[in-house]
């Protein structure tokens, strides 16, 4: 388990330093960084000034390693819109993007996992084919069409959401539905299949054989090991909604990373588009790494093969 | 020399001969591949003529769109489509905040999605199988390299990556290309690179080798065929990915610059504002509808060429 451990760990250093050199090649494509740093109108003596402090007159590797050195303490300059420290600014809409995401994937969640095994276990009835139909749709729509459906139907419409904010929990319920959507197709559609799967195993068929009701060989033999792949999806969907989150927050206008990230854009803010992409990537990365992590607790096979 | 094509008859007749039971076989396995029209199912049919009106519209777009993309009619802002009140046959999805048509911008926006998703899928599939082909036949630390590139790529969402190289770069055409272009040349390096480490240690490669072909020609004439149908596949899988990102891309405002060019993402985007107001709706949802059933066509019809062809490659 410690090498395991110890492999894995350096997978992720590995990852994060190219997500850091990605980052750094991406700010010097443009050629001079420093139009990305300042105000257009800013006088020339200060545009030098801050070139000596920023070390741009430095050579590129040298300007690499202190680029590097910045980023592991967190440092990616301060904004230019707000005054204040990049990394802060982008902490401060932290919990907005968390409570999206993590409303995404309990919806997700909550209805992906019994609409995938009430399909296996009733395969080509009604339910399972309206089910699985439902599940392609969600696959196959845009975010941020569907986002933009949904407003539609729901909120302007029936009236029953807001359009935008997050000033009350009905406001994370629309959000919730189109960032999760995709991860409760996919979801459902893998345990539907990990079911049928193992739902066609010797040890169910000898658990019917001695007698147990439906019920219990659902449960307690079928689905416990039909969860081992859905765990593992489940875990790498929760990464992919940080990502998602930059589109759905830009649909409904709530006041996470990902729409300030996207402002910031228009306002021209690097320091902030910097350290926002950074941490959703280490965000990314170390779900990851978790994911595997209680992977290997959970099925002996991984770490020890 | 001629290039060894097809593995299977190969190794059915090794000399070239009639070898009775294992031409029988090969025979029927071909028969039984033969296209049968009825043999298709009927959703293939429906989004086949849908994409095949929508590639239609895009190449006659002048042809077909009843306005010009970027005519503005200041008297008809925020018309409602032709069954609404208020609604004339004149504009018959309704008009845009300018005034300009939006069934017009729908057609010439489909030139826009099917020119970037075709073109950044040549992109993504070129440089990817190259990669593949290169880091699966060279093996050592070229292979290492490349496949850590790859893991990097993978292990963060890449609409990040394409936001943060937007942000400097700026939009255009170009750029938006190259970066949806790039975000799919994972998935074919690593399907190109298993290949040739499972046609390697198939003869025919050492068969050649010995004969004299250079490492090149081994690759281009005898490997890369072998891989070919499994990437034709996962471009069609790919292409529905690469519009929905165009799509994407352009509804947050980092796509081609909308006033210059009409593109699907970026109209849903321009709605977006409509949406509290009870009017406008039409702006975003016609576009959207379109780009749905295109998504949703491509992917569907590639998942029944992906079946037709290789049913090894299904997946959950």
């Amino acid at each position: 388990m410690g090498r395991f451990l110890l492999l894995r760990l350096l997978r992720t250093v590995i990852v994060v330093w190219g997500v850091v050199t990605v980052v750094f090649v991406v700010a010097r494509l443009s050629g001079d960084p420093i139009s990305l740093l300042v105000a257009p109108e800013t006088p020339p003596a200060e545009i030098q000034a801050l070139r000596d402090r920023l070390g741009l007159n430095d050579p590129l590797p040298i300007q690499y390693a202190v680029f590097l050195r910045q980023a592991v303490q967190g440092d990616f300059g301060t904004s230019l819109r707000y005054r204040q420290d990049a990394l802060q600014v982008v902490l401060d809409r932290v919990p907005a993007t968390l409570q999206i995401a993590a409303a995404a994937f309990a919806f997700a969640v909550l209805v992906a996992l019994p609409v995938g095994i009430l399909s296996a276990v009733r395969p080509n009835s009604i339910f399972d084919n309206v089910a699985m139909l439902l599940a392609l749709v969600g696959q196959a729509v845009p975010t941020f069409f569907l986002g933009i459906v949904l407003i539609l139907l729901f909120a302007v419409r029936f009236g029953w959401f807001p359009t935008s904010g997050l000033g009350s929990p009905a406001g994370l319920v629309l959000p919730a539905i189109t960032l999760g959507a995709f991860a409760a197709a996919s979801i459902a559609r893998l345990t539907r299949s990990a079911m049928l799967e193992v739902l066609g195993q010797d040890y169910v068929r000898t658990a019917r054989a001695k007698g147990l009701g439906e019920r219990s060989v659902v449960r307690g033999h079928a689905l416990r090991n039909a969860l081992v792949p859905v765990v593992t999806i489940m875990g790498l969907q929760f990464g992919t909604l940080l990502g998602g989150s930059v589109v759905t927050e830009t649909v409904f206008a709530l006041p996470g990373i990902g729409r300030l990230i996207i402002q910031s854009i228009g306002n021209r803010d690097y320091p902030v588009v910097q350290a926002g992409v950074f941490l959703i990537a280490v965000a990314f990365v170390v779900v990851n790494l978790v994911v595997d992590v209680l992977y290997a607790v959970l099925d002996p096979r991984i770490r020890l093969g | 020399m001629l290039p060894a094509v097809a593995v299977g008859s190969a190794l059915a007749a090794p000399h070239g001969e009639e070898v009775p039971a294992g031409a029988a076989l090969a025979r029927a396995a071909r028969t039984r591949r033969r296209f049968r029209p009825e043999a298709v199912p009927a959703y293939v049919y429906v989004f086949g003529v849908m994409l095949l009106l929508i590639v239609l519209a895009a190449l006659f777009a002048p042809l077909v769109a009843p306005h010009e993309p970027f005519d503005q009619s200041l008297r008809n802002r925020l018309d409602p489509p032709v069954w609404m009140d208020g609604g004339s046959s004149e504009y018959l999805l309704g008009t845009d905040r300018l005034g300009q048509d939006i069934l017009s911008r729908i057609i010439y926006g489909a030139r826009t999605s099917l020119l970037i998703g075709v073109v950044a899928l040549l992109i993504g599939g070129t440089i990817g199988t190259t990669a593949g082909l290169v880091a699966g036949y060279a093996g050592g630390w070229l292979d290492e390299a490349i496949m850590t590139v790859a893991d990097i790529q993978l292990a963060f969402p890449f609409v990040l990556l394409a936001i943060a190289v937007i942000a400097v770069l700026g939009t255009s055409l170009t750029v938006l290309v190259v970066v949806v272009g790039l975000s799919g040349w994972v998935t074919y390096a690593r399907i190109t690179r298993a290949r040739v480490l499972m046609l390697k240690e198939i003869g025919f490669v050492e068969a050649v080798r010995s004969v004299g072909a250079s490492n090149w020609r081994i690759l281009l004439r005898h490997i890369l065929p072998n891989t070919l149908s499994a990437l034709i596949v996962l471009g069609s899988l790919e292409l529905a990915r690469l519009i929905i990102l165009e799509a994407t891309l352009s509804f947050l405002g980092l796509g081609v610059p909308p006033r210059t060019t009409p593109s699907w993402g970026s109209m849903i985007g321009e709605g977006r504002e409509y949406l509290g107001s009870n009017t406008g709706w039409w702006i975003s949802v016609f576009p959207g509808v379109v780009l749905f059933v295109t998504a949703l066509g491509v992917s569907r019809i590639g998942d029944w060429v992906r079946d037709a062809l290789d049913p090894t490659l299904r997946t959950a």
